[in-house]
């Protein structure tokens, strides 16, 4: 008999080898990176910082620290490490490119290595996010002229601690059971830490202890803590051999997704993956007895059981009502649209069932229910939410001083005015915003995201008028009139009954 | 007897592609009737012109002796498969099957979708949220949903996919009583036995190229 000889096993390939030739054969057929791409980022990049930079380098660094220093900034820095941690699980936060998920990820190669792009990014992006975080809190805190030690004391402990958020985040990863109560615990973290900064600010809060520890112990203890990080970080890099595929695929997906999104291909796809992410977590579903109610509109009754649902996300809308206080002395333009922007964000709770209409409507020629029907009913739960949020809202701002007379009945009489702002936004589609082209000196930027952003907005602006001229005109000690209810009441309805009106009659589109 | 679905010389192009080539079709009340034939015959596209879905090329479509496809009175007395619905995301199975006969003026609690989720294998699954469902499972789910309003006319694409072959003689069953009490019924299969099974009569359509 003849012997065979064994096949000869190949050796594993480095992925580092194998990402770099599949990025040579990229380079060779499509060139290197696209001219156009650079330019619509920076130019995205441009328009932020016109548009908000000011306002936001105001905030990080105010020119001098009014009173004596409050604990209120580090409440307000546990809030936005909290959605620092919230964003990061949203992301993955370790993924790859979805063709290298496709095509390395299940190939026979060091996993370490596929995901140290992720995980560098990941680190540093915390160094800069907690660095940032660092410095605004010191420079809220410390009186000028600041000194230097100072800065980096608050940099650097700030660093640390977005370190090590992001460690808890890639923990997390590969846990999905665990990390779920984590994402809760996030949020609840992030929403809590907002009301309590707010109702601090607001009261005047405890200040800092007399005898403040000295910067140069600060310092100290920040570099050792974002040395044990970072020593953790190289662990967790280790760690992620023994990863399974399915939490670094699914988190591959996600970050696609959200890549398209900035794209503008389909800005409407966020919320909807949002949603999808989010109810497929839901394990724990019971039907219930409420559609049967005869005395409750079946399509009410649907929002309200969604509603219920998704208590677990109402963290959100709750803690954003402690984000007008901050702003009760700032400018009023700013406050208006913060206010305005809340409410929208709340009577949008519902609005999933809306967008899946609007996106795919056998749904309605199944329930044989016309445009208007659905319209009437859909407003409903939304005009409620909206107005219970605008009246807590105002009313907390009527509380702090800042306003005088009945002004929550005027929020809750703009609930429906909101819900319509709402309900135009659930209404629109990627099909109608998604492509749209804007030609600038340079080349077509495309304007999805933004129109996407600003959908319904403008049918906000317009029906809440007398609150948004009231919040300007009316600050107290001025006491708002019943004539600013009387004009917000008529609006809301009117906004109400076109929208109702301008709806389909026909069944099958909204 | 009153002629429900009435399809007269109906040519259907998309783009250079002839799909349906002076169709006629009549359909009473009360009948019931099965679209055979191979893969891009164009049974799917002549039940989208039924349903309104679809404007054909050339020719007309009457339903109930009107345009189909307008207004609320149309679907109020057509269901149809053609299209397959994005469920709600937070609704579960059951709660889907309440909403489309409660709005339609249904009694939910009247024993009628308990039955159909029995008959099509759906009674363990009532708490499901549809994303959940497997293909198979959201092809019952979607034949459950569809006579679970009240309607005068069916309009089934190939109900009888993914079944099993316990389900598929239940869904025959339930689709031959509905004809029996004065339904009229319009579906395309791929499957004698299911077709006669409903009794349903056979119309061969045939690929226009192929002629």
């Amino acid at each position: 008999m003849t012997s065979v000889a064994a096949p000869v096993r190949p050796a594993a390939p480095a992925p580092v080898h194998a990402r770099r030739w599949i990025r040579r054969r990229r380079i060779a057929a499509e060139g290197r990176v696209d001219l156009s791409t650079v330019y619509v980022v920076t130019l995205t990049v441009l328009m932020a910082a016109a548009l908000v930079g000011e306002p936001v380098a105001r905030v990080v660094w105010p020119s001098e620290v009014s009173g004596d220093p409050a604990v209120t900034p580090f409440v307000a820095a546990v809030a936005a490490l909290a959605a620092f941690f919230v964003l990061l699980r949203q992301l993955g936060p370790l993924s790859v490119s979805r063709s290298d998920a496709t095509w390395l990820l299940l190939a026979p190669i060091s996993r370490r290595s596929l995901l140290a792009p992720a995980l560098a990014l990941t680190t540093v992006a915390a160094l800069v996010v907690g660095a940032g975080i660092g410095i605004t809190v010191t420079g809220r805190i410390v009186a000028r002229p600041v000194e230097l030690l100072a800065l980096w004391a608050g940099g650097l402990t700030g660093a640390a601690a977005a370190v090590f958020v992001a460690l808890l985040a890639i923990a997390g990863q590969p846990r999905p059971a665990a990390a779920r109560f984590a994402d809760g615990g996030g949020v609840a973290v992030g929403a809590g830490s907002l009301v309590v900064a707010a109702a601090l600010s607001a009261t005047g809060g405890p200040g800092l202890p007399a005898v403040p520890v000295p910067p140069l112990v600060v310092l100290a203890a920040g570099i050792a803590a974002l040395v044990v990080g970072l020593f953790l970080v190289g662990l967790t890099g280790r760690a992620v051999e023994r990863w399974p595929a399915a939490p670094i695929a699914e988190a591959s997906i996600n970050a696609g997704a959200y890549a398209d999104v900035a794209y503008a291909v389909e800005p409407s796809y966020l919320a909807e993956m949002s949603a999808r992410r989010f109810w497929r977590s839901r394990t724990r579903v019971r039907t219930t007895r409420l559609l049967p109610t005869r005395w409750l509109s079946p399509l009410i009754a649907q929002d309200l059981i969604i509603l219920r649902r998704k208590a677990p996300r109402l963290w959100w809308p709750v803690g954003a009502v402690a984000v007008p206080v901050y702003l009760a002395d700032g400018p009023a333009w700013l406050l208006l649209g913060v206010v305005l922007i809340g409410a929208l964000g709340a009577a949008g709770f519902t609005g999933e069932s809306t967008h899946s209409d609007a996106a795919n409507p056998a749904m309605l020629r199944l329930l044989g229910l016309t445009g208007r029907q659905v319209t009437a009913a859909r407003l409903v739960v939304p005009a409620v939410i909206a107005g219970g949020w605008l009246a807590i809202t105002l009313a907390v701002l009527q509380g702090l001083g800042a306003l005088t007379g009945p002004w929550w009945v005027l929020g809750l009489l703009a609930g429906p005015a909101v819900a319509a702002g709402a309900h135009q936004r659930a209404k629109a589609s990627a099909a109608s915003v998604g492509t749209i082209l804007i030609d600038t000196p340079l080349g077509a930027f495309p304007a999805g995201m933004l129109l996407w952003l600003l959908n319904g907005v403008d049918v906000l602006a317009v029906l809440t008028l007398p609150v948004s001229v009231g919040l300007v005109m009316v600050p107290a000690p001025e006491v708002l009139g019943w004539p600013w209810l009387l004009a917000q009441a008529v609006s809301s309805a009117l906004g109400y009954a076109l929208l109702v009106r301008l709806s389909s009659r026909a069944t099958g589109s909204l | 007897m009153t002629t429900v679905v009435d399809v007269r010389q109906v040519t259907v192009r998309y783009g250079s592609t002839l799909v349906l080539d002076r169709i006629d079709l009549q359909v009473p009340e009360g009948g019931a009737v099965a679209l055979v034939g191979e893969n891009g015959a164009g049974k799917s596209t002549l039940l989208r012109c039924v349903t309104g879905l679809q404007e054909p090329t050339v020719g007309d479509v009457s339903v109930f002796a009107a345009v189909p496809g307008r207004g609320a009175e149309f679907w109020r007395q057509v269901a149809t498969t053609v299209e397959s619905p994005s469920w709600y995301q937070g609704l579960t199975v059951r709660e889907h099957l309440d909403l489309v006969r409660v709005v339609n003026g249904g009694d939910p609690d009247d024993g009628h979708i308990a039955e159909l989720c029995v008959t099509l294998g759906l009674a363990g699954l009532s708490d499901s949220l549809p994303s959940t469902l497997s293909s198979g499972q959201r092809q019952r789910f979607l034949l459950a949903a569809t006579p679970v309003r009240p309607s005068r006319l069916l309009v089934l694409d190939e109900p009888e996919q993914r079944l099993d072959t316990r389900i598929k003689g239940a869904v025959a069953a339930h689709l031959r009583s509905y004809v029996a009490s004065g339904g009229t019924l319009v579906m395309a299969s791929h499957d004698d036995g299911f077709r006669v099974g409903v009794g349903a009569g056979e119309v061969v359509l045939i690929r226009p190229e192929a002629e």
